[in-house]
């Protein structure tokens, strides 16, 4: 079992990103897929929406914080693991999640799992409204990802996608960048290249 | 003077001694647990979440198999009770959840752009009436509950236990970030910082005179004055300058006024700006952490300042051993302590912590 880690800041496009990679999956690939949705501070309507183009959802919530998240996340892929036996797990974390701490804790107390692929969407249209705003958190996600997708490139004409990608380069060289609009659709070549990536991806502890 | 009433002055002067930076005979306990004593009583999540009385039973029940700890940070639990802080719903379990599952701050943009005009135009207080009546679904009646605490509290305070936690208040960043949601919160302080301010400005009059009334009300011995949404790690240090730690100085300053131990819940990450809460008053708060901020480096900063509590993390408690928690513990009473520090979990305790664990922790100031 392989787990895909989902991040990126509130609005940033994660659930739609999520429904184009788990209906590759499922329907391209063959897969048995599982969609771990953590909901703080996220709109609520995000797992119905999956559920009901007929993914496996486990919903977690996390209370009035999410420092508890990570915690539970661990749990449920435990759980998940036992029930459902999937092939991939897709983890969408929650908005506010620091990425390397939930990598640590699946790696420290998952146990089952091959790697942890982790794929950070980046909002094209307010990139550079975040990066002066909450800059520290949102380098820090970029800084953990395996791929950085610089999201809704539809809705954002005007910005200078280059110095966006630049500075994601700059602060992870090691991570792949791509620009998308996962809103009108992901082209499956990022897919294929998606899996080929992961299989070259940190392995945890069996 | 009764047997509970000498452990009672007993504990509640080991916490105080800590608090203020002092050696007390051995380092003070004092968890902050809820949705874990649900779970661990067999509780409904349901009837734990919107019962204070019961949320106060199943506490008790829990901690008197864990061991001797000197206190808690909560003597009863009432979910809706968090839209006051953050002015969002709360999902509850048995209504808008499964029965079992954890109740769920509801973030949406409840409070509109328009509103920072209302908040300077009428005030904090009167608008807050309004938005409880019509944004929060009549919340000052759902709050009705509420007034079962003062009896909780006496209930954990008769069996020698300290409550050290009696009250809460927040500064207007994180209310307004509750209200309006993270994204449009952040988009306002990008676009309309000075109405932001304003805004801020005319909220924090009302919230520190509620602040005052409530203390001279209850005469707790310390409440919550916490944040996470406002974390150094959320803001850049320009913003948080500006729109944060201003605030949280004039609370902190109008708590200790009162006589009262400020406690800085702090969730989340504050590392970068721990340098700033030396300008808080000496000896007179706690920064409780929940173990995303360095709480090593908290003790080198501010060790000297302030007294710190904590961080037992959630994932040791709920999916580590009782020697992992035992160890990581000792290491605290060790090098944060045995001066200026209080033993608790990183915030809440997780509801899927294992009682044992919880239990090491417990046992481990021995």
């Amino acid at each position: 079992m392989k787990i895909i880690l989902t991040g990126g800041f509130l609005g940033s496009g994660k659930t739609t990103f999520i429904r184009h990679l788990a209906e590759f999956l499922v329907k391209q690939e063959g897969k048995r897929v599982v969609i771990i949705e953590n909901e703080a501070g996220e709109v609520g309507i995000d797992d119905k929406l999956l559920s009901l183009d007929g993914f496996q959802v486990k919903e977690i919530s996390g209370g009035c914080i999410c420092c508890q998240l990570t915690a539970e996340l661990t749990v449920a892929v435990g759980q998940i693991m036992k029930q459902f036996n999937p092939q991939w797990i897709i983890v969408e974390a929650t908005g506010l999640a620091k990425i390397a701490s939930v990598i640590d804790t699946l790696k420290k107390y998952g146990k089952g799992f091959e790697s942890v692929y982790t794929i950070v969407l980046a909002d094209a249209e307010r990139w550079q409204e975040l990066a002066e705003i909450m800059p520290d958190f949102v380098f820090s996600q970029v800084a953990a990802a395996d791929l950085v997708l610089v999201n809704k490139i539809d809705q954002a004409p005007a910005v200078d996608l280059t110095s966006i990608i630049s500075k994601i380069k700059e602060v992870n060289p090691q991570a792949r960048v791509e620009s998308v609009s996962a809103l009108n659709g992901i082209d499956e070549k990022l897919f294929k290249g998606l899996i080929r990536d992961e299989s070259g991806s940190t392995p945890t502890n069996p | 003077m009764t047997a509970a009433n000498e452990l009672y002055e007993e504990r509640l002067k080991r916490i105080k001694t800590a608090a203020a930076l002092e050696k007390p005979d051995r380092v003070p306990v004092v968890p902050l647990a809820n949705a874990f004593c649900a779970r661990h009583m067999g509780v409904k999540m349901s009837e734990f979440c919107t019962n204070p009385k019961i949320s106060n039973e199943t506490i008790i029940k829990s901690f008197s198999r864990l061991g001797e700890f000197d206190g808690l940070q909560s003597a009863a639990f009432y979910a809706t009770g968090l839209s006051t802080l953050w002015l969002s719903k709360v999902k509850l379990p048995g209504y808008d959840l499964p029965e079992n599952e954890l109740w769920q701050v509801d973030e949406r943009e409840l409070m509109t752009i328009e509103d920072y005009d209302a908040i300077i135009d009428k005030g904090y207080n009167e608008f807050l009436s309004d938005y409880y009546r019509e944004r929060l679904d009549n919340l000052e009646a759902k709050l009705q509950p509420l007034s079962y605490m003062p009896q909780a509290q006496k209930n954990i305070e008769d069996l020698g236990i300290v409550l050290f936690c009696g009250g809460m208040a927040t500064i207007p960043y994180e209310s307004f970030c509750g209200g309006r949601s993270m994204p449009a919160f952040l988009k306002d302080l990008f676009r309309i910082p000075d109405k932001v301010q304003e805004a801020m400005d005319v909220a924090m009059v009302d919230i520190l005179e509620n602040t005052r009334q409530m203390l001279r009300a209850a005469k707790p011995i310390a409440i919550w004055t916490g944040g996470w949404r406002s974390a150094s790690e959320f803001l850049s240090p320009r913003l948080w300058n500006r729109f944060v730690f201003p605030y949280f100085k004039q609370l902190v300053q109008a708590v200790v006024d009162e006589g009262v131990i400020a406690i800085l819940h702090f969730d989340s990450d504050w590392t970068r700006d721990l340098e700033y809460l030396r300008e808080l008053p000496k000896g007179k708060c706690v920064l409780a952490l929940d173990g995303a901020t360095d709480i090593f480096k908290a003790k080198e900063i501010l060790g000297d300042h302030m007294c710190i509590m904590g961080d037992v993390p959630s994932s040791p408690l709920s999916l580590g051993t009782p020697d992992e928690v035992h160890d990581y513990c000792r290491r605290l009473i060790n090098e944060i302590g045995p001066a200026g520090f209080i033993l608790s979990s990183g915030c809440d305790i997780p509801p899927n912590a294992k009682p044992e664990n919880v239990k090491a922790m417990i046992d481990s100031v021995k």
